[in-house]
């Protein structure tokens, strides 16, 4: 009877102490369940200015008049990762041509897989995004753009795949 | 009798009027006098007191003096105490009675300030300046007439240059500080670029020109200039960084291989990395710092991440039989050296052509 009162004080207190410790340092919280990835969201805006591109993401007056002033497409992508806190997540695109039947054609060879960013999540489950700026080639043709996120940096585990709408460059 | 008595009179006013007469010359005619200072000499304007020498003269009641206040060597002038009062050099005052004044002097306070370039850093002694790739800390603060001792240290693959003036081209420069010190410190290569390198500048919101000329930035912001030249660039910054480090308004830099500096304050801190992408067609290679060395065999080494903000120099190094022919994407141009801010993921081509 003693033995369950005293685990009737310090159960509870265990609990209160993690949850204390969990809320003040959520890296300590241990992730639970199975890893997973995936682009939530990846809307298209053809025919952007790199300079409005760059104006909109934050860059300084300095910086945005040394650039190049290109029309490109805006991929304003989003994502989701559970359970891969620590991991890192290179995400890369790839911009292929759509040829007129509406098939895919040839990957632009400047632009296949190349890499955005990395993200490291710190957390268990994390979101994220990022305005991405794709140079299109010929304005005439129409594409779309592929969004890949990898677990390390080889190309053999890939957790997420995306693609972009349809659009005229 | 009467007469007699009338001279005794005469004689007893004269002698009562010459007694008044000097009591009160001695009343009229107070005493103005300076308290010696340690570091410096106070002088009136009539050159009646020159202390050090004469600190102490009389002067009809209600005279005006003017006292001026001159430092030694190393100091300065602080304030008047006494019947002075003020922190002007000079002083107006009236004599209407005995006076002490008294002057203080200070040990003015030197600003030594460098800008370092190359590969190498800049130590001092007594401590306080480590500049250059190896510190951050370009400026300091002394007392005047503090021998002061710099010293150039090459990194690997550098060499020391030269000083500006008043310090030559050792490595090691002496020098007493007794005003305000602006020093430029360059490092070269040992291994420097053959080719005519490119010098580019990164202005935030200052305007930034060169000597010899060919930076005027903005709007030109890159020039070529032949390989090993001194190039002096200069403007109204708050602090150099890049290829430059330190606080002076000038930056001197031995131009022998292409890299950027750039202006208004420390780089970026670290935060978002983006990826920098190469792709490359034909015989040649693409190299950048940060670990870009892109060939057509190479798959992993054509891409690399950049803090934002970064600024990064790809080079074109054509293969045995091949010419560099343009760059595509974010590089535009034939110059065989582009450099790049990393304000985005970009992408970058370099086409070569087989040599016929």
């Amino acid at each position: 009877m003693r033995f369950v009162k005293a685990l009737a004080v310090i159960v509870p207190l265990l609990v209160a102490s993690l949850g204390l410790v969990f809320t003040v340092r959520p890296s300590l919280k241990p992730c639970v369940g199975a890893s997973d990835a995936e682009f939530t969201g990846t809307p298209v805006f053809p025919h952007v200015h790199f300079r409005d591109h760059l104006f909109r993401t934050g860059a300084s007056r300095a910086e945005i008049r040394g650039e190049p002033d290109t029309i490109g497409a805006e991929v304003r992508f989003s994502y989701k990762v559970d359970d891969l806190r620590g991991a890192k997540l290179p995400i890369r695109w790839t911009l292929v041509s759509v040829e007129k039947d509406g098939t895919l054609g040839a990957v632009d060879r400047s632009q296949d897989r190349s890499l955005a960013r990395v993200v490291t999540p710190d957390a268990c489950s994390e979101t994220g995004g990022q305005d991405l700026f794709v140079q299109i080639p010929d304005r005439r043709k129409r594409y779309r753009v592929v969004l890949e996120m990898y677990r390390g940096r080889d190309l053999e585990d890939r957790l997420a795949l995306a693609q972009t709408p349809i659009f005229s460059g | 009798m009467g007469s007699s008595l009338f001279l005794r009179l005469i004689v007893a006013a004269a002698a009562v009027g010459m007694l008044t007469s000097v009591a009160g010359a001695s009343v009229a005619k107070p005493k103005l006098r300076v308290v010696r200072g340690d570091h410096g000499v106070v002088a009136s304007r009539d050159r009646r007191i020159d202390c050090g020498v004469r600190c102490s003269a009389r002067y009809k009641r209600g005279a005006v003096v003017s006292l001026a206040a001159t430092p030694d060597t190393f100091f300065a002038f602080s304030h008047w105490n006494g019947a002075c009062v003020g922190t002007a050099t000079t002083c107006f005052m009236s004599v209407d009675g005995a006076r002490k004044v008294g002057a203080v002097f200070v040990r003015r306070t030197t600003r030594v300030v460098l800008s370092v370039s190359g590969p190498g850093t800049v130590t001092s002694d007594p401590p306080g300046i480590a500049c250059g790739k190896g510190g951050d800390q370009c400026s300091t603060e002394l007392p005047a007439g503090t021998s002061l001792t710099l010293t150039a240290a090459p990194d690997t693959g550098g060499l020391f240059g030269r000083w500006s003036d008043p310090c030559g081209t050792d490595a090691q420069c002496a020098l007493v500080v007794d005003r305000d010190v602006e020093l430029l410190a360059a490092f070269a290569h040992d291994d420097p670029d053959p080719d005519q390198p490119q010098l580019t500048v990164v202005p935030e919101g200052s305007h930034v020109t060169s000597e010899p000329p060919g930076i005027d930035c903005p709007p030109t912001c890159q020039a070529e200039f032949p390989s090993g030249t001194l190039v002096t660039i200069q403007g109204d910054i708050t602090k150099w960084n890049g290829l430059c480090v330190g606080v002076a308004r000038q930056c001197a830099i031995i131009l022998d291989n292409s890299d950027g500096a750039g202006t208004g304050g420390p780089p970026p801190p670290p935060g978002r990395r983006l990826g920098v992408n190469v792709s490359v067609s034909g015989p040649g290679m693409v190299t950048a710092s940060g670990g870009i060395s892109c060939g057509r065999t190479t798959l992993f080494d054509c891409e690399a991440l950049y803090d934002q903000g970064a600024t990064v120099v790809l080079k074109a190094k054509p293969g045995r039989r091949g010419n560099f022919g343009f760059w595509r994407g974010f590089c535009t141009g034939k110059k065989k050296t582009c450099t790049l801010r990393v304000t985005a993921p970009k992408t970058v081509q370099a086409l070569f052509r087989r040599r016929r």
